[in-house]
């Protein structure tokens, strides 16, 4: 009986292991651009991070409480936003291998939008039918952000920071064919 | 032999320590002894103790600095996602606007 208990919470434990290594993308692929880039702003927050990072977060202050909510389900944050100095210094492609680490079933592109030099793409995470993980790629002239936020069940769990209302339902919409919105939108 | 001879001659002359005097002085020497091994344990409790202490207050200080490195890092990446989500949303409102003008001027 010990025995069948232990395998189980093994087994438990390695799923929740897997599946929170699973919606962490491997951002070292991006260090090359990072080389080139005159400016960078790289964070990595694990799950312990986050979670002393959120108990400092003062609720009486505006911004913070701000975040505080946002943080709530938050498990991880893992940041790359890198700014060149000359338009060209990086190309889409270089971007290709993390973009390749999304061919999961259990990541779904919900939004993919294409405006004359920049590009954004948002996807979700989902385990078991259920969102639990973000991934924003944009790509702009000279700035390339990319941001894997875990955790977060809806974007609107963020807007609470970046006053946002309409992307409220976004990730609560069933798995969907990407909207992809090329420039000429008219 | 002057006064003064005499004076010295009975200062410098043998006299016997009173009975047990060894004794005493082995006594006293023991009792000091055994203060300073105290003390030195003593001490060496205290350098313990402080050390333990003074680890424990650098520990808690490197953490509690690297809980605030956490938290500013905390905000600048949730500022700088829900300022990439706000373009993006500004950008569906564009081609929301954009698909509504389309529609009252066909």
């Amino acid at each position: 009986m010990r025995k069948l208990m232990r395998k189980t919470m093994f087994t438990g434990l390695m799923l929740m292991a897997a599946t929170a290594s699973a919606q962490q993308i491997d951002m070292k692929i991006l260090d090359k651009l990072a080389e080139k880039a005159k400016g960078k702003t790289e964070i990595n927050l694990d799950s312990s991070m986050v979670k002393s990072a959120s108990d400092l977060l003062n609720q009486k202050k505006g911004d913070e409480a701000a975040a505080r909510k946002s943080a709530k389900d938050l498990t991880g944050l893992f940041l790359r936003n890198y700014e060149f100095e000359t338009e060209g210094a990086y190309k889409r492609e270089d971007l290709k291998p993390l973009l390749d680490q999304l061919n999961s079933p259990n990541w779904t592109p919900i939004l993919r939008n294409q405006e004359e030099k920049e590009q954004t793409e948002i996807w979700m995470h989902r385990t078991n039918g259920q969102a639990d993980g973000m991934l924003l790629v944009s790509m702009e002239s000279k700035e390339v952000t990319v941001i894997n936020a875990m955790g977060i069940t809806n974007i609107g769990d963020l807007s609470n920071v970046g006053q946002l209302g309409n992307l409220e339902g976004l990730s609560s919409k069933p798995p969907a064919k990407p909207e992809d919105k090329k420039g000429n939108n008219n | 032999m002057s006064q003064f001879e005499r004076d010295l001659r009975e200062s410098l002359r043998h006299r016997e320590p009173p009975s047990g005097f060894a004794e005493k002085v082995l006594a006293r020497s023991r009792e000091s002894e055994a203060r300073h091994t105290a003390r030195r344990w003593l001490v060496a409790a205290a350098a313990v103790v402080l050390m333990i202490g003074g680890g424990i207050f650098v520990q808690q200080q490197r953490q509690q600095a690297e809980d605030e490195r956490a938290k500013e890092q905390l905000m600048v990446g949730l500022r700088i996602t829900g300022s990439k989500l706000r373009n993006v949303q500004e950008r569906l409102s564009r081609i929301q606007e954009r698909a509504v003008q389309r529609q009252s001027n066909p």
